[in-house]
C-alpha cells in the first residue's frame, strides 16, 4: 500500500512497472532512468510517453540531447505502442536540447555554462512544458547534458531546479542515464533525483536475459529486487516478482471440484476441493498425463474455461492423445474454452514463466488448470531452487484466485525390483515438492500374477479425509478409469 | 482557427525553424506538406538556425522545430516542438 501523503500517485501505463511500483509515480518525481548501452532506457521512457498518452490523456514531451530525435521516432515506429496521432497533434512534443542552448544567447557567464544559462534552460523547458500542458517529460540522456555543463555544481543545480520547477506543475521527469557498474557519471544524479530506475542485461544460453530494478522511489513502498523484462514490438514487458502471499488462499473445502474419473471423487470424498494444488506423479506411461487431460474434459463439459499448460509433448501430439480417448481438445480450443500455455524454457526465469501462466489465467478466468510436466523444467536447466521458487510463487497465485490445479511429475524407482513385494518405493518427489502441493497422487506400476498393471493411491489431501487404498488404474479409450483395491479387500 | 480564405491567402506566411546541426532530418517529415504550400502558392520559408538566428530572434523562438503563421505580418499561431504540417495546416483552413 502506499502512504503517500497528498501526494498523486499516476500509474506508468506500463503493467508490470505499475505493479512493481505498487501502484505508479508521485506525480511531479524526477526519476532516474539508468542503464548502459542496450539496456532499453529510450524504448520504456517512449512507451511510458506514449502510454500516458493513450491511458491517460497525458500530454507530453521528449527531448533529446544525443542522437536527432527524428531517428529515436523511426526507431520506435516499429513499436506497438507508437502511434503517430499525438505527434501530429502535437499532444507529444519532440525537441533537441542542443537546439533550445544553440538559440539561447548563450555564454552570459564566458564560454563555460553558467548559473543564468541553467536558468535561461530551465525556464525554456518550462515554457514547453506550460505550451504543451505537458504531464510527462523525458530528457534523454542527463548524461550528454552533464558532458556539456562540465561542472557537478552546476549539474546537480540544473536537476535540482528542473525537480522544483517541473513538480510544481505536476509533472513527472525521467531523466536516462548511462551507467557503468551501477554507478552513475557525475555522482549526484541519483542523489538529486526522487527514483531510480535501473536497467541490466546479461547473455543467456539463447537469448539475452533483462533485468529491471526500481532502487529508489521516494515517498512509496515498492516491490524492491530485480524484476525481469522482455523488449520486443510490444515494448517493454515486464515480469515483475509473484509474491508468495498465504493470506488470500481462496480454497473451499466444501466445495469439491470433480476429476472426471467417479472412483477417484469416491476416493476423495467428491473430488479436489476446490482451490487445491495436486501433484499426480508416478513413472512415464503410467497415466499422469491422461488423468490430467480429464480433469480438463470435466470442466470444459460444464462450460468452464480451462489452461492445459503444455511443457512437455509438442501441442498437435498433445491434441492427438486427447482425441484417442474421445476429446476434441481442438473443438474446445476454437470454442474458446480450453487454453493452451506453452512458455519458452531456455533461459526462462520463475517471474517470466509465472507471470506467462497468470497472464493467461487472468484473461481467462480460468479455474482449472494443468501443467504438464514439473519434470520439464530441471531438464530446461532450471535448479531445484529455482524450481521450488516457480512452484511457490505459482501455487499462491492459483490459489488467490482459486484456481484448482494439477501439476504432473515423472518420477523413477517406482518399479518394483523384488518379486516378492507387490509395490515398490513410496517416494513421492524427488524434487522436494511435497510439501507445496496440497495433495498428491501416486501412480505407479505393479507387479501381479507375472503381469504389469497401474495402480493409484491418494497420499496426501489437505483438509480431506480420502481413501487410503491403493486401487487398480486402468487406461482405457474413454481414459482413466479405476478398480478395486490391490492387495486385499 | 483562422480563417485564411477570409484574410486572403496572399497574406499568409509559414516560417519553419528547425537546426541542421540536431535535426538534419526534420525537412524531410515535412516535404510532403512543403509541396502542398507549393502548390497552393502559399509563402513559406525554413529557416535554419545553426546558419541564422535573425528571424528566431525576432520570433522569440526558443526551441526547435517550431512554426510560425504569420497573417498581416503579425504572428498568429506558434508551434513549439515537433508537430505535423497537417495539423498545423489544418487548424489554419489550409487543408
Amino acid at each position: 500500500m502506499n502512504k503517500v501523503m497528498e501526494t498523486n500517485v499516476v500509474e506508468t501505463g506500463i503493467e508490470g512497472l505499475d505493479k512493481t511500483l505498487e501502484g505508479g509515480i508521485p506525480e511531479g518525481h524526477v526519476v532516474l532512468l539508468t542503464g548502459k548501452a542496450g539496456t532499453g532506457k529510450t524504448v520504456l521512457s517512449m512507451q511510458w510517453l506514449f502510454e500516458g498518452w493513450r491511458k491517460f490523456d497525458h500530454p507530453g514531451i521528449y527531448i533529446s540531447v544525443t542522437e536527432p530525435f527524428t531517428k529515436a521516432i523511426k526507431n520506435i515506429s516499429t513499436m506497438d505502442y507508437f502511434d503517430n496521432a499525438p505527434i501530429e497533434s502535437g499532444d507529444i512534443r519532440f525537441t533537441d536540447l542542443r537546439s533550445m542552448i544553440e538559440l539561447m544567447d548563450f555564454g552570459k557567464t564566458g564560454e563555460q555554462f553558467g548559473k543564468e544559462d541553467i536558468e535561461e534552460l530551465i525556464s525554456r523547458i518550462e515554457g514547453l512544458v506550460d505550451t504543451v500542458g505537458a504531464r510527462r517529460m523525458v530528457l534523454d540522456s542527463i548524461t550528454a547534458l552533464g558532458y556539456m555543463i562540465d561542472n557537478t555544481e552546476l549539474f546537480r543545480y540544473f536537476i535540482f531546479r528542473l525537480g522544483t520547477v517541473l513538480s510544481g506543475k505536476n509533472c513527472t521527469v525521467f531523466l536516462t542515464s548511462e551507467s557503468r557498474d551501477g554507478t552513475t557519471p557525475f555522482n549526484v544524479e541519483d542523489f538529486i533525483s526522487d527514483g531510480i530506475i535501473s536497467l541490466h542485461y546479461t547473455h543467456g544460453e539463447q537469448a539475452v536475459i533483462r533485468k529491471i530494478e526500481v532502487g529508489k522511489m521516494r515517498g512509496i513502498d515498492f516491490r524492491s529486487g530485480n524484476a525481469f523484462f522482455d523488449i520486443s514490438t510490444k515494448g517493454i514487458t515486464i515480469y515483475p516478482k509473484v509474491p508468495v502471499d498465504r493470506r488470500f488462499a481462496k480454497t473451499d473445502f466444501d466445495n469439491r471440484v470433480t476429476t472426471g474419473v467417479k472412483e477417484l471423487d469416491d476416493m476423495l470424498g467428491g473430488g479436489f476441493p476446490q482451490g487445491h494444488i495436486i501433484l499426480i506423479t508416478g513413472n512415464t506411461g503410467t497415466g499422469k498425463s491422461t488423468l490430467g487431460m480429464q480433469f480438463l474434459v470435466d470442466g470444459l463439459r460444464n462450460g468452464e474455461n480451462c489452461i492445459f499448460v503444455n511443457l512437455e509433448e509438442p501441442l498437435p501430439q498433445v491434441k492427438k492423445t486427447a482425441k484417442s480417448h474421445g476429446w476434441d481438445f481442438e473443438k474446445y480450443e476454437e470454442d474458446g474454452k480450453l487454453h493452451f500455455v506453452s512458455p519458452e524454457l531456455i533461459d526462462t526465469y520463475p517471474d517470466k514463466f509465472v507471470n506467462k501462466i497468470l497472464a493467461v489465467v487472468d484473461e481467462t478466468d480460468s479455474k482449472r488448470l494443468v501443467l504438464d510436466s514439473i519434470s520439464s523444467l530441471p531438464s530446461a536447466g532450471l535448479s531445484v531452487d529455482k524450481l521450488r521458487e516457480i512452484l511457490l510463487q505459482l501455487n499462491s497465485a492459483l490459489k488467490a484466485r482459486g484456481v484448482t490445479s494439477i501439476m504432473t511429475q515423472l518420477v523413477s524407482g517406482l518399479f518394483s525390483q523384488s518379486p516378492d513385494k507387490l509395490f515398490g518405493p513410496t517416494q513421492a518427489s524427488d524434487l522436494r515438492l511435497s510439501s507445496l502441493c496440497d495433495g498428491i497422487l501416486l501412480l505407479r506400476y505393479v507387479e501381479r500374477d507375472n503381469k504389469i498393471g497401474k495402480a493409484v493411491n491418494v497420499l496426501k489431501m489437505r483438509g480431506s479425509d480420502h481413501d487410503k487404498y491403493i486401487k487398480e488404474l486402468n487406461i482405457t479409450d474413454e481414459g482413466v478409469k479405476l478398480g478395486g483395491n490391490l492387495g486385499g479387500d | 482557427m483562422i480563417k485564411i480564405v477570409e484574410k486572403g491567402i496572399e497574406d499568409l506566411k509559414i516560417y519553419i525553424f528547425y537546426s541542421s546541426r540536431t535535426e538534419p532530418e526534420i525537412l524531410w517529415i515535412y516535404d510532403k506538406y512543403i509541396a502542398k504550400l507549393k502548390e497552393k502558392n502559399i509563402d513559406y520559408e525554413a529557416i535554419d538556425i545553426t546558419e541564422t538566428k535573425e528571424e528566431a530572434k525576432e520570433f522569440d523562438i526558443k526551441v526547435t522545430p517550431s512554426i510560425c503563421l504569420v497573417i498581416n505580418g503579425e504572428l498568429e499561431m506558434r508551434y513549439e516542438g515537433l508537430v505535423h504540417m497537417k495539423e498545423v495546416l489544418g487548424k489554419a483552413s489550409i487543408i
